[in-house]
């Protein structure tokens, strides 16, 4: 056949044809191809977190969250069984390698102690650095089983309890750097995050004085403005020592506030709990006992002589800021309970 | 042309490393192992043998004057073939591979094959170059990485031999340079 | 700070030639004379800063949004080429003590992986446009000291009685890897 003259004509159709055909078949192999670089992605994070924590059955990369640090965020993989914590995969990371980043993955029990750890991702010297991968070395045994609350995350030779790998100092260092930022962002959050609303009982045994009986046993029932509400009394001997109320807002944030209110005979508080909520996190939540001192405001305040009220509406509380309406409304419970307390009729 | 020799050209007389010092770049960057020079020679096997094939059928279709756009999107096609399937199918060693996949497209022995061969000769002829081709980088890579490997960590496709530590210097980059330099010696000395 | 960072590693630890074994073709083929060598870095300047001023235009414009990133070599390789296809044709036109000086090196940088190699590094790395262009730059100051200094070394050479099996490329190669073993006294300096 004769070659093609190079006429304007013929350049750009040939061009265009070859482009066209070659960009449909790319898009054709990249569909097919899609979902297996996905998967094999998956697979290599999934054997991570599985080589570094306790066997489990959940799907941890479903329950991660992250957290922010300095220079980037770390990211948890929650692992349970049984729908128990057996341990936490921390992708963790340090830019303080002999040649850059060093990704791990740290293994922790829910404890603190480290169970395992894998490297994800570095660019160290071949034959040097590389020698921290767990299978190109034992550098990584050592730290397995240890609680750094009573094990120095150091090198030897600078006062710790890790032997470096020979002649790579700089990537022994930084690796356990990293495995120490895991380990300290764990312990910090894991007061969070392990901090649950407490049961009724345990909340009235928060909010109620020195009692000896069992409350919950003679729970009793108080109508007040056509509502129900339950009672607690707490006694010790025949003397009673305060009762606790259950009483709750609809006007907070998002839905309902539930609280338990304790009172003692002089109708002082005596302590708030928060039972349920569904505020905003970082805001609304901080009315929780554990988050803030908010509930401090509240005990040892006589509802009849003092207005329970934030100061923006000439109350004597000072509000959540980013939160005034949940503030509000958690006032407003508090105010219920103690009416409920003095004026209510028993059912 | 003598199939024969059109085949065997490429493993030793015009070894695309040792004689003609094209696709340097992939011969050292990637042969820290026998293994990775194997899979770097093979993905690129693949592209020179599929480009030539392409290219032999299309010649007649494309003038003159963009003919060399035309190969380089016909590589370059390949060669991102080549990239999906290893992410898929071979993650690990696309990861060691990394950046010389996409490399290939510039490697000047692929696109001197489509533009010194297969553009001016049959298809069958064209598939025993690109073969033979790509054989002898394959051949060279793979050389190259076993030898590294054997000096630099005392083992040979993974498969450790002596519990010593090795010359390291073979491992890192400048012993890529000095490994080559011997190997195109020796290529020479054969060669006569 | 991040800059200084980016130009030592770009330079002296991580050279894109002697480390990351980038730009080979033209490291061994136009180091015979340290004034080609000189003009080839020029050239290699030139063209990589622009390549990856373009190729990142490109990926965050086009590719990226339009989910493309798969077309990425096939489009850069396209782009580069055409590129220095129209670089040539400006420079002739534009500055023709500039072409004469470059010119004959232009040609050989669609196959010269460096340029193509520091496009995609720079969007793998995740730059701004900002910090994309000083590792482009350093990368080919980079480039360019190494081809220097082993145009250097080859033009001492010639003077050399070199054993026989070693003469030619074995023994430049033998010298380009003491060149990267001296380089590699400055790992860890960033």
């Amino acid at each position: 056949m004769a070659k093609r003259e190079s006429t304007f004509f013929n350049m750009v159709m040939a061009l265009l044809v070859i482009t066209f055909i070659a960009s449909a078949s790319l898009g054709f192999i990249y569909e097919l191809t899609k979902e297996p670089i996905e998967a094999a992605r998956a697979a290599k994070k999934n054997n991570a977190i599985r080589s570094v924590v306790p066997v489990f059955d959940n799907n941890p990369s479903e329950e991660e969250y992250r957290i922010e640090v300095s220079g980037g965020e770390l990211v948890f993989y929650p692992a349970k069984k049984d729908g128990e914590l057996v341990g936490t995969a921390v992708e963790t990371f340090t830019n303080r390698g002999f040649s850059g980043e060093i990704i791990l993955m740290v293994g922790l029990l829910p404890d603190g102690t480290i169970h395992g750890i894998e490297v994800l991702e570095h660019k160290e010297t071949p034959g040097l650095g590389d020698k921290m991968e767990s299978d190109k070395s034992d550098f990584s045994v050592q730290f397995e089983g240890q609680n750094p609350e009573d094990f120095r995350l150091r090198l030897r030779q600078d006062g710790g309890d890790i032997d470096g790998i020979t002649a790579t100092t700089i990537s022994s260092r930084a690796y356990c750097e990293a495995v120490e930022l895991a380990w300290k962002v764990y312990i910090d959050k894991d007061a969070d995050v392990s901090y649950e609303l407490p049961a009724k009982e345990e909340a009235i045994d928060r909010v109620l004085p020195g009692f000896a009986n069992n409350p919950v046993m003679e729970e009793f029932q108080v109508v007040y403005e056509g509502k129900v509400y339950n009672l607690y009394p707490g006694r010790r001997g025949r003397n009673f020592t305060g009762t606790a109320v259950e009483s709750w807002s609809e006007s907070g944030y998002i839905g309902n506030i539930r609280l338990m209110v304790g009172f003692n005979q002089e109708g002082i508080i005596t302590g708030v709990e928060v039972l349920e909520h569904n505020e905003s996190a970082n805001y609304g939540d901080l009315i929780e006992n554990a988050r803030s001192d908010f509930y401090k405001q509240f005990v040892g305040r006589d509802p009849s002589g003092e207005v329970l009220k934030i100061r923006e509406d000439g109350g004597v509380i000072d509000g959540i800021s980013g939160a005034t309406v949940t503030a509000r409304a958690y006032c407003e419970a508090v105010q219920t309970a103690y009416e409920v307390y003095t004026r209510g009729e028993r059912n | 042309m003598d199939q024969a020799k059109n085949f065997t050209k490429g493993l030793i007389r015009e070894n695309p490393v040792f004689i003609l010092m094209l696709g340097l770049c992939p011969a050292l960057g990637t042969t820290t192992s026998a293994f990775n020079g194997m899979g770097m020679g093979l993905a690129t096997m693949f592209v020179v043998i599929m480009s030539n094939i392409v290219v032999s059928l299309i010649k007649n279709f494309v003038p003159s004057k963009v003919r060399i756009p035309c190969y380089i999107v016909v590589i370059a096609s390949f060669v991102t073939i080549v990239d999906l399937v290893m992410a898929a199918f071979m993650s690990p060693l696309h990861e060691q591979l990394g950046l010389f996949i996409p490399l290939i497209v510039v490697n000047c022995f692929v696109l001197g094959r489509a533009e010194a061969f297969a553009s001016k000769n049959t298809l069958w002829s064209s598939i025993i170059d690109g073969t033979g081709m790509g054989l002898g980088f394959t051949l060279a890579l793979t050389l190259l990485g076993a030898s590294r490997e054997i000096l630099g960590s005392n083992a040979i496709f993974g498969f450790q031999f002596l519990q010593a530590d090795g010359m390291l210097v073979f491992v890192l980059a400048p012993g890529a340079f000095i490994a080559l330099g011997y190997l195109i010696a020796l290529a020479n000395k054969l060669n006569k | 700070m991040e800059y200084i960072a980016i130009v030592l590693s770009a330079i002296l630890v991580n050279n894109i030639v002697l480390a990351q074994f980038l730009g080979l073709c033209p490291f061994f083929g136009v180091s015979n004379r340290i004034s080609t060598a000189a003009g080839m870095g020029g050239a290699v300047m030139f063209v990589m800063t622009i390549a990856a001023i373009v190729t990142y235009m490109i990926s965050h414009y086009i590719l990226i949004p339009f989910d493309l990133i798969y077309l990425r070599t096939v489009t850069y390789i396209l782009v580069i080429s055409s590129l220095v296809q129209m670089v040539e044709i400006i420079l002739k036109k534009v500055s023709p003590p500039l072409y004469q000086a470059l010119g004959i090196f232009l040609p050989l940088m669609t196959t010269n992986c460096a340029i193509l190699g520091v496009a995609i590094l720079v969007i793998q790395n995740e730059y701004t446009l900002m910090s994309g262009v000083v590792f482009a730059i350093a990368h080919a100051i980079g480039f360019t000291l190494a081809l220097v200094i082993l145009a250097g070394i080859r033009e001492q050479l010639e003077l050399v009685n070199v054993p026989k099996g070693m003469r030619g490329n074995p023994v430049i190669l033998v010298a380009a890897g003491l060149l990267a073993l001296a380089f590699m006294g400055f790992a860890g300096i960033v």
